[in-house]
């Protein structure tokens, strides 16, 4: 995935990013926001695919990114794949934590 | 009028020097430009060295740093410009000598697009190929490009892979080719675009049309590749 899609998917999950930001902050003023409601909240299936496609979106959105600024500064072969596949280990091991959580409320 | 200029002869010189020179305000004419006081201060140093041809902003041969900003030296009056004045070549391309830079990977980049009509049909027709108004309104803001390099010697992205993102110049007439009703390769043109690099190292940080001694938006025609992108693929 690289060139057109690659830009379109950013701008898409960037889209879906600030429509779920927006509606979480609007809920989280106007809720009085305690254990019970939060962990309700999360055993809803409609709240738990909110939160799935948010992760999805911040990750995928999170690897384009970062792997355009590597591809812009750094150049030797075997550094930019270090840097690589670090990122792509951090964000997995964030995608892992964000389905144990998800797993949690099922 | 003080003057700074950036020298490197890599025939003699080790490293480049940046020499400070002085021009009588008695020589200074009204309306003056960078380039007269360059032609002026080379009668005091006949080494300077720096292209120019036209003399009035068409030609594009005299694209240099002018107090860090890219532009046209013939069309940049010296009133009104900080002292000293520095003068440098075109950031990011290759120094040939002083303000003299290497301008081929940059026309390279702008040969890559393919910059002439593509059409497909034998035998050719007897009269011109005609355009509406309207089509030929398109191409407005693209075809006055005198490809003088400032705004491709501007940009961040173009600094950092000069040999593989092809720069705002070269995508400007990427644009004026995918724009027009005439030419017959636009999915060809769009598909060739479509890499990491050619077209997306752009991350529109608009130094381009800052410089754009024509007050071109090369930025703006880059988005517009991306919308025919849009159009071609869904």
């Amino acid at each position: 995935m690289a060139g057109f899609s690659a830009w379109l998917l950013q701008r898409l999950s960037a889209v879906y990013m600030a429509v779920f930001i927006v509606i979480a902050i609007i809920w989280a003023t106007t809720t009085d926001i305690n254990f019970s409601v939060w962990r309700a909240g999360l055993q809803s299936t409609w709240v738990q695919l909110g939160v799935l496609l948010f992760g999805l979106s911040l990750l995928l959105h999170a690897w384009i990114g970062l792997r355009d600024v590597i591809i812009d500064y750094i150049h030797p072969l075997w550094m930019r794949l270090l840097a690589l596949s670090l990122v792509a280990l951090f964000l997995l091991a964030n995608g892992f934590w964000l389905l144990a959580i998800l797993w949690g409320f099922l | 009028m003080k003057f700074i200029i950036y020298r490197y002869n890599p025939e003699i010189d080790a490293q480049p020097f940046e020499q400070p020179f002085e021009l009588p305000d008695e020589e200074i004419e009204p309306g003056m430009m960078v380039l007269g006081a360059l032609l002026k201060l080379k009668q005091q140093d006949e080494t300077l060295g720096f292209r120019r041809s036209c003399q009035e902003g068409v030609c594009g041969s005299d694209g240099m740093n002018i107090n860090g900003s890219n532009g046209l030296a013939c069309v940049t009056p010296v009133a009104g410009l900080k002292q000293p004045v520095t003068l440098r070549p075109l950031p990011g391309m290759p120094v040939i000598r002083d303000l003299i830079v290497n301008m081929e990977p940059f026309f390279k980049q702008y040969k890559s697009v393919k910059p002439w009509l593509i059409v497909d049909d034998e035998p050719e027709p007897e009269s011109e190929r005609k355009q509406s108004i309207k089509e030929r309104e398109k191409l407005d803001g693209l075809y006055e490009c005198i490809l003088c390099g400032c705004c491709s010697a501007a940009c961040p992205s173009y600094w950092w892979n000069p040999d593989k993102f092809i720069g705002p110049a070269g995508l400007l007439q990427a644009s004026r080719f995918i724009q027009d009703s005439r030419d017959e390769a636009t999915r060809e043109r769009l598909e060739q675009l479509d890499d990491a690099y050619k077209l997306f190292r752009c991350h529109t940080i608009m130094n381009c049309v800052q410089v754009c001694p024509k007050g071109l938006n090369p930025t703006k025609a880059i988005a517009q590749i991306k919308k025919e992108m849009l159009k071609h693929k869904i």
